[in-house]
């Protein structure tokens, strides 16, 4: 490993349990900011609650662990604050499509430049093990004694209906091709959505490495045009017998939210004192 | 020549009775008059009764008068509604084809003064101007030079042209020749103003000036009455002053948005009523363990739930102190005048940065919506001091040091604090328990010592930056009224009326709720007399507050609730009856029911 | 040194030494583990690993991305025997939720892994089973060293 790889690391030793998904997203994360050339104190790593939103104690960068559900609008906040930072939410299927979803909705169709990687587990496993808004249908946990009945959130596909202009997956036991999705995320000048299949080998056992394997494929290997919204949206609805991982919708030339307030155009908020007396003045007068 | 007139102008929703009484406001302000106009709306878009009422005085006036000398009715509900509250020999103008009968108008002692006001604006421009009409007429009675008016409604209708502009002045006009000559002795004038410059603005408005003047970059807000005005003014001007006003898609991303700015290290607000500070609670929290300096300005309206959406209340006071689960360290401010709006606009900003805490700023309805004037000094550019308190440049600090303590235990309770962006200052703000360099722990001495050091942060406040309570009026008073927020104008005046009826009162007001100051307000009160709390909530928070922390159970309590303003008059013929013996009086309408059948008597 | 002996079962070696009841769960475990090498070997490794093992597990090793992934760490690649291990010890009556054996279960699975990579080097010849232990992610490798084995 090289040197500017380990600038990340820290000695704490994450909580998560062995073989957990997050310590492939850890890697991924980190490895992502190190080829990106980014600095730890040029990122700001934004959580949620739940096991995954535990990822910026355990790695060196500005971060921020906040509220279940809420990272995307204290991201949002923060990248309007300071656009030079790169923002990166990393949060559970719980937090982003449960608690936090009209924060999700809402931060896609905004199209801040934030990275929104999604720990999607499909279970609740902080709280040791209720079904999650991506829980498969007929899933018995401790609060769906009889099987889960709600149809589970399609997070790819309600993030192109609310007009994301960048979505992928990635699959956390390919932390090499995960990384690859999270540069092209940071890269990408919007909110970009990765969507994170993760096995939780303790209370998700169905969805484990190897059933995962046995389904996904790589869209980049297929010749699948990620520019094309209807190609986009074919794939964005595969699951059960084929699951794809990569880019699945990149749009080109639409400017992020910041860069679209003439207020951020002098440069970031945090940079910039009050006004001038002159200026003040001017707001008064017109309250004669 | 009366000194003081209060003038009513009352209507359906969409007839035009903001503008009118607005631009009426703004004219006699403009001549040097003192002003205070307050609107009596609901939370409708068209259709209901609506009412503005301007007070014009030569002295300075922080709450409105009743019973007003003269009512201008758009409807004839107007009429019956307002007929038992008008002054004796109050003048009622109306639209001379409303079915008014002038007879009975006559028999109790009133004025009936009907102009032909929707013939006029139809004659000289079109019957949509007939509110302009109403004004025109307005000031021909009174007395006041249409100049004036005319001034105002050229800038408020510049933007639509001169072929806007002049039917309106035209109907104006008209309208003022026919009410003087038909009416030439109405004995209500609108007293003559000393022609000094002021400025004439709401609780809001000020507020979000001191913001601006502290140099408040970041706001994210939710509409909600009666705090829309605040962000939508940052919105007004954000492009200009590079300010970002962002209207979030909820209350609670509001907030948690105006946490993210603040931890980024702008000065970052949000501002929202009760209903949607109930939904920060929790995110208040995070920013009292994140330790992240930000500022929520809850303007009360009258509750619970949705309540009375456009009408005054100040029932949040015991919630805004307990808000969120768990302990930490938070400032409550509640300005109880326009120009102390400004001052805890900047105030709170800099308190935020000082302590690294939420700072709550409680204002309501009516001294967010009241337009008043005030001295161009009170809303001074060279009084606003910018502290940031504890600021660091992370640029300065050693990189090979051995790592950033962002919550490093200190005496005062606050940690120097670095914006992300340093090398040196790298770290991550947990909502868990943390280590002084910011890793999560639930370990027992270290839990221990930052919930001291965070509590700390509040008896560091209270001796360096926390007001105890602003004493106005008589030395040695007999009475002493203990309030805070709006009402502090109504019982400053109520305090007067009593000290010139022969009773000594003074105000007791607190603009700073928490910390409690309990030493001062402890002094304050041993030599208060008779303490009697007024305030607009059914429980008496400030007394029970009071109570819970100086052991001082006040000796009367006015009580409100019924969503409207505080007129001193209340307050005296209150105060009178705790005087005969009775501990809590809740004040009740002075007004007759209205017929429930009608729509009137529904929608009022 | 022993040659391995190619037709010696690693399955049934596996079940016998970590005292696992059943054939099938042995499958399982050394196909997890198999798996998990296929994302950190690189070619040549594989095809060695392949030759001394039979056909019906080939398509274990085999299943990995062209290039092996230098991203799994030892805990991740823990991941692949996790599922099949049992990491629930019951509902937790206290707080709610399962009660989780996954700090017991990460044991067993260390050592599990650690049976079947043994195995396998036992199968390999000592440069080809230093050369794949040496691709390990850094934690596992120190854990199972083929010159420490018996």
């Amino acid at each position: 490993m090289s040197d500017a790889r380990d600038e990340f690391d820290l000695a704490l030793k994450p909580t998560w349990c062995p073989g957990c998904g997050d310590f492939g997203i850890l890697s991924a994360v980190k490895d992502a900011l190190t080829t990106l050339a980014i600095s730890p104190h040029e990122a700001l790593v934004v959580s949620g609650i739940g096991c995954g939103s535990k990822l910026p104690d355990y790695m060196h960068a500005n971060g921020f662990m906040t509220l279940h559900g809420r990272p995307l609008a204290v991201a949002t906040g923060a990248k309007l604050a300071n656009h030079a930072l790169h923002v990166i939410v990393v949060d559970g299927d719980g937090d982003a499509y449960g608690i936090g979803g009209n924060h999700f909705i809402h931060t896609v169709r905004r199209n801040p430049d934030i990275t929104h990687i999604v720990e999607d587990n499909q279970i609740y496993a902080l709280t040791k093990g209720q079904y999650s808004p991506t829980t498969p249908q007929g899933k018995v946990t401790t609060t769906s004694p009889e099987g889960a009945i709600e149809r589970p959130v399609n997070p790819v596909a309600l993030a192109l209906a609310m007009g994301a202009t960048f979505v992928a997956r990635g699959f956390a036991g390919e932390p090499h091709h995960l990384s690859g999705l999270i540069q092209l995320a940071i890269r990408h000048p919007g909110y970009a959505l990765v969507d994170v299949l993760q096995p939780c080998v303790v209370f998700n056992r169905a969805q484990s490495y190897d059933w995962y394997r046995q389904r996904i494929y790589k869209l980049e290997e297929t010749g699948h045009d990620a520019r094309d919204p209807a190609a986009a949206g074919t794939v964005a609805r595969e699951w059960e017998e084929r699951i794809p991982i990569g880019v699945i919708y990149a749009e080109e030339g639409v400017p992020a939210y910041e860069a679209q307030l003439p207020a951020l155009q002098p440069g970031p908020l945090t940079a910039r004192a009050g006004p001038s007396a002159t200026r003040f003045e001017q707001l008064i007068a017109r309250f004669r | 020549m009366t000194s003081d007139l209060s003038i009513r102008i009352g209507g359906d929703a969409g007839q035009g009775i903001e503008s009118a009484g607005a631009a009426l406001a703004r004219a006699f302000a403009r001549s040097g008059l003192h002003v205070f106009a307050t609107q009596d709306y609901r939370s409708r878009i068209r259709g209901g009764h609506n009412f503005y009422q301007v007070r014009a005085a030569q002295a300075a006036v922080e709450a409105q008068r009743d019973p007003p000398e003269v009512l201008l009715a758009f409807t004839r509900e107007t009429v019956d509604i307002h007929i038992d509250r008008l002054a004796p020999g109050a003048g009622i103008l109306y639209d001379a084809s409303l079915p008014v009968d002038a007879g009975a108008l006559h028999a109790r002692g009133l004025a009936p003064m009907p102009v032909p006001l929707t013939k006029i604006a139809a004659d000289h421009g079109s019957r949509v101007m007939t509110n302009i009409a109403g004004l025109g007429a307005l000031a021909g009675v009174v007395g006041f030079p249409l100049a004036r008016i005319d001034a105002v409604l050229r800038e408020e209708f510049a933007a639509k042209g001169p072929e806007v502009v002049r039917p309106n002045l035209a109907v104006a006009e008209a309208a003022r020749r026919y009410a003087a000559t038909t009416y030439p002795d109405f004995v209500h004038r609108v007293p003559r103003g000393d022609a000094r410059p002021r400025l004439l603005l709401h609780g809001n408005h000020a507020l979000a000036l001191g913001a601006v003047a502290a140099g408040c970059r970041f706001i994210a807000a939710y509409p909600m009455t009666p705090a829309t005005t605040i962000l939508e003014y940052m919105a007004a001007i954000g492009a200009e002053e590079g300010i970002v006003a962002k209207h979030a898609e909820d209350e609670i991303a509001a907030v948690c948005m105006a946490i993210g700015a603040g931890f980024a290290g702008a000065r970052a607000m949000t501002a929202t009523s009760g209903g949607g500070f109930s939904l920060m609670a929790e995110a208040l929290g995070l920013a009292g363990m994140a330790e992240v300096p930000v500022v929520i300005v809850d303007v009360q309206r009258g509750g619970p739930s949705t309540g009375l959406p456009t009408r005054t209340e100040q029932a949040d006071l015991l919630f805004a102190i307990h808000a969120s689960q768990g302990e930490f360290p938070r400032i409550v401010l509640a300005p109880g005048t326009v120009p102390e709006c400004f001052e805890a606009g900047w105030r709170a900003f800099n308190l935020a940065d000082r302590y690294q805490c939420p700072v709550i700023v409680l204002s309501d309805l009516y001294l967010a919506g009241s337009l008043v004037t005030v001295e161009p000094v009170s809303l001074d550019w060279a009084s606003v001091e910018v502290d940031r308190g504890e600021l660091i440049d992370g640029g300065a600090l050693d990189p090979d040091a051995d790592g950033y303590r962002r919550f490093a235990i200190t005496e005062s309770g606050i940690s120097p604090r670095a914006l992300p962006g340093s090398p040196a200052a790298v770290y991550a703000a947990p909502s868990d328990e943390h280590t002084e360099d910011g890793h999560i722990t639930e370990e027992i001495h270290n839990r221990v010592a930052m919930m001291k050091k965070r509590m700390r942060k509040e008896d560091t406040a209270l001796r360096n930056s926390i007001r105890g309570p602003a004493r106005y009026g008589q030395e040695s008073a007999r009475i002493t009224l203990v309030c805070w927020g709006s009402t502090l104008g109504a019982a400053r005046e109520a305090a007067a009326l009593l000290s010139a009826d022969g009773e000594p009162a003074a105000v007791l007001h607190f603009p700073d709720l928490w910390p409690f100051p309990v030493e001062a307000a402890t002094e304050a009160l041993t030599s208060a007399g008779l303490a009697i709390g007024v305030e607009q909530n059914f429980t008496g928070q400030l007394a029970k507050l009071i109570r819970m922390m100086t052991g001082r159970q006040l000796d009367g309590r006015i009580l409100a609730y019924d969503g409207r303003p505080f007129a001193p008059a209340d307050i005296v013929q209150a105060v009178h009856r705790v005087l005969a013996g009775e501990s809590d009086v809740h004040i009740e309408p002075g007004e007759q029911r209205l017929p429930a059948e009608t729509e009137v008597g529904v929608n009022v | 040194m022993v040659q391995p002996q190619l037709d010696d079962d690693i399955c049934d070696a596996v079940q016998g030494r970590a005292s696992l009841p059943g054939k099938a769960e042995a499958t399982e475990l050394v196909q997890g583990v198999l798996q998990a090498l296929a994302y950190v070997l690189p070619p040549e490794q594989i095809a060695a690993a392949c030759a001394c093992l039979p056909g019906d597990l080939h398509w274990c090793l085999r299943c990995g991305p062209a290039t092996p992934d230098p991203l799994i760490d030892s805990e991740l690649f823990l991941g692949w025997v996790m599922s099949s291990l049992e990491t629930t010890g019951g509902s937790d009556r206290t707080l709610g939720g399962e009660d989780p054996l996954a700090s017991l279960a990460a044991d067993e699975a260390r050592y599990r892994v650690q049976l079947v990579l043994e195995e396998l080097w036992r199968r390999m010849d000592a440069e080809q089973a230093r050369a794949c232990a040496a691709c390990l992610p850094p934690g596992l490798a120190d854990a199972v060293d083929p010159r420490r084995r018996k």
